[in-house]
């Protein structure tokens, strides 16, 4: 730190006092400098310490002894917050319109990846829909081909009848396997595929939450 | 120096520096002077010179120096009494606290 900017740091600090003490302070300091010559700037500075403890001292003489040291380095601790504040707030504008300004280039990704998640909820539950149509038209045939084998059975073909009943089973039985596998299917793997996609989408705005 | 300083201690001190110069002195030259005899850091002063000029012990005045003005400080009338009032409080209190630390049997 040089003259000019420890007599810059001390004028702001003591822009709550009035104006006419901080002329004469201002003027003192200035006059101080100078007096001492540009070789001594350096010792000098160091000698007053920082422009808050010179601060506070002109202060102190102002508003009575009360006004303590530990006010400048309260004041300090304010100023640290309150840049540190004002920085976070300035970020997230910043972030803010640089989502607005990239609309167009996120928009896109963002509507892909929802018709994605579309279309495959809408593949799973088309294969649902045709399992269950298989195994709804195995259990039909079945029921059908049992009915026509006993029809044939009584009317004179058994052996025709008997190979009939006999596919209707089997038929039957693929139905019952399919029954079970949907069943399992649809209870099981869908609830967790669901809850895998949930988790998902709700990953990032975790992460932001984490990060504020 | 161990023992602290006080403000009246200061004030009288600034006071009598001052006083040394017919022709007023100014802030560098009065810290100058002051830590000849007692450490105190360079910020120490001009509250000091500050009360004083508002107690109307001192009047300030600036003086063309070099291209640039300069500001001195001047003992007022009422400045040279207060010093004065001072000077005997001294005698006083310091010669009772030297028989104290000296010591030596007091007569």
């Amino acid at each position: 730190m040089n003259r000019n900017e420890f007599l810059r740091q001390l004028e702001q600090l003591l822009c709550d006092i009035p104006e006419n003490e901080r002329r004469e302070a201002m003027e003192y300091y200035r006059n101080y400098f100078e007096d001492a010559g540009p070789e001594k700037e350096a010792q000098i500075i160091e000698e007053l310490g920082s422009p808050q403890e010179v601060a506070a001292s002109i202060k102190r003489n102002l508003f009575g002894e009360e006004y303590q040291d530990y006010d400048f380095v309260k004041e300090e601790k304010q100023q640290n917050a309150y840049g540190s504040s004002q920085n976070k707030t300035t970020r997230n504008v910043m972030i803010a319109v640089l989502v607005v300004l990239t609309f167009p280039l996120w928009i896109g990704l963002v509507a892909g990846i929802f018709g994605i998640l579309i279309g495959g909820i809408a593949a799973v539950f088309s294969v649902v829909v045709a399992a269950i149509a298989i195994v709804t038209a195995f259990l039909i045939m079945g029921f059908v081909l049992c009915g026509i084998g006993m029809a044939n059975v009584f009317t004179g073909l058994p052996a025709a009848g008997l190979i009939l009943i006999s596919i209707g089973m089997f038929m039957l039985a693929f139905a019952v396997l399919g029954v079970i596998v949907i069943v399992w299917t649809v209870g099981r793997i869908l609830p967790w595929t669901l809850r895998a996609v949930v988790r998902l989408c709700k990953r990032p705005f975790q992460k932001r939450g984490a990060a504020i | 120096m161990g023992f602290g300083i006080g403000a009246t201690l200061l004030d009288a001190i600034v006071l009598a520096v001052v006083s040394k110069e017919e022709e007023g002195t100014y802030g560098y030259k009065i810290t100058q002077d002051v830590r000849r005899a007692i450490d105190i850091s360079e910020s120490t002063l001009y509250p000091v010179l500050r009360r004083l000029q508002k107690n109307e012990y001192l009047v300030v005045y600036d003086v063309e120096c070099g291209g640039r003005n300069r500001r001195y400080y001047k003992l007022t009338k009422a400045g040279a009494v207060k010093l004065q009032e001072y000077q005997m409080e001294w005698r006083d209190y310091s010669s009772k606290i030297s028989n104290l630390l000296s010591g030596e049997e007091q007569v």
